[in-house]
């Protein structure tokens, strides 16, 4: 009988299944014979299927539209009044003097202008990096975080402590009527790589960017007020990082990939 | 690869869904045990399928070492899993 050290020798290959028809017939042999080989053997080539019994796949592209459908019918239901009435509110309540909300206001632009630099020059998003396969995929990756990053900026911002006024809003006025031009094109790109849960994101996104093209002054405090409502009502920062995190699934390239060859 | 841990299957009773979330947690952190290297060579042979000497193209080492690694991954995760195992069989 083959020695065991020699048959500790060949564990390795043996487990890879890469032992020569020889070397694997004395490897047999001798584990027919000898008990604690083979108990090893046994043991550590368990291994792989042990881990496999608990392991869940990954979750494919209809679990996370799924997972969005469930999550639109959890999100309360839209109450335009009731915004509109925070708004009034809001705006009633505050009653601030013109300097603190000027302070406030240069508070802002500063925050502000760090998120649309960071949305203007950056070379390129995690998210559009990863799904850089695709160009609709791509696109959507950009578009999404850019409009994080200016939603981020209002969203951020806090009127009550910080002082008053928001200052210069045209910089992110112009890149969000930039986005909301690019909203349609994309929407139906997407619509057509049949992406039902980024063209429902894009249009959300969409109608928020709109509120903000559509801030009538520098310091229109109630019309910021209004978007952080919305989007705090609507979940919207939550459905951006499910945005993201299904962009940087290494199957949404595979996907697209299959879907264009077959 | 992704073991999830927050949510049972449809189907498990709440004692299987524990030990199944249990023994999810468990093979993590047997993975997070095994070296970089080891941890590569395993997944990409058991998740991925790809052969040895694939493998080893891809992380820059011969075949034998190859070998050594998934010898010694499958070694680690066997010590690290087996108590567990053990008392749940």
């Amino acid at each position: 009988m083959t020695p065991c050290k020699h048959i500790h020798r060949w564990l390795p290959d043996a487990l890879s299944g890469e032992l020569d028809p020889v070397r694997q017939k004395e490897f047999d042999d001798h584990l027919a014979e000898c008990t604690g080989c083979r108990k090893e053997f046994e043991t550590l080539n368990a291994v792989p299927g042990k881990i496999e019994a608990y392991r869940r796949p990954d979750p494919d592209a209809v679990d996370w539209n799924r997972y969005w459908d469930k999550l639109e019918a959890r999100l309360p239901e839209r109450k335009p009044s009731l915004i509109s009435r925070v708004r009034f509110n809001l705006w009633e309540s505050w009653g601030m003097a013109q300097t603190p909300r000027l302070a406030l206001g240069a508070a802002f632009i500063l925050v502000v202008g760090i998120f649309i630099g960071r949305a203007f020059f950056s070379q390129s998003s995690p998210v559009a990096h990863q799904a850089s396969n695709d160009p609709v995929l791509i696109e959507a990756g950009q578009y999404i975080e850019r409009s994080k990053l200016i939603l981020l900026g209002i969203v951020n911002t806090d009127p009550g402590s910080d002082a008053a006024g928001f200052g210069n809003l045209s910089k992110q006025q112009t890149l969000s009527r930039k986005l909301v031009d690019q909203a349609g094109p994309l929407k139906a790109a997407l619509d057509a790589s049949r992406q039902p849960m980024l063209s429902e994101l894009v249009e959300e996104l969409q109608r928020v960017l709109i509120q903000i093209a559509n801030l009538e002054t520098i310091d229109d405090l109630k019309g910021v007020e209004l978007i952080r409502s919305g989007a705090e009502h609507n979940a919207i920062l939550f459905k951006i990082n499910i945005g993201e995190l299904y962009l940087s699934r290494p199957e949404s390239i595979k996907e697209k990939t299959d879907r264009t060859t077959t | 690869m992704q073991f999830a841990t927050e949510h049972s299957d449809a189907g498990e009773n709440p004692a299987q869904a524990a030990e199944s979330t249990l023994m999810q947690r468990e093979i993590l952190y047997a993975l997070d045990a095994l070296t970089a290297k080891e941890r590569a060579v395993f997944t990409l042979r058991h998740y991925d399928d790809l052969k040895l000497d694939v493998i080893g193209d891809r992380l820059g080492v011969t075949t034998g070492t190859v070998k050594s690694l998934l010898f010694r991954a499958l070694q680690k995760l066997q010590k690290e899993l087996s108590p567990l195992v053990r008392e749940m069989s």
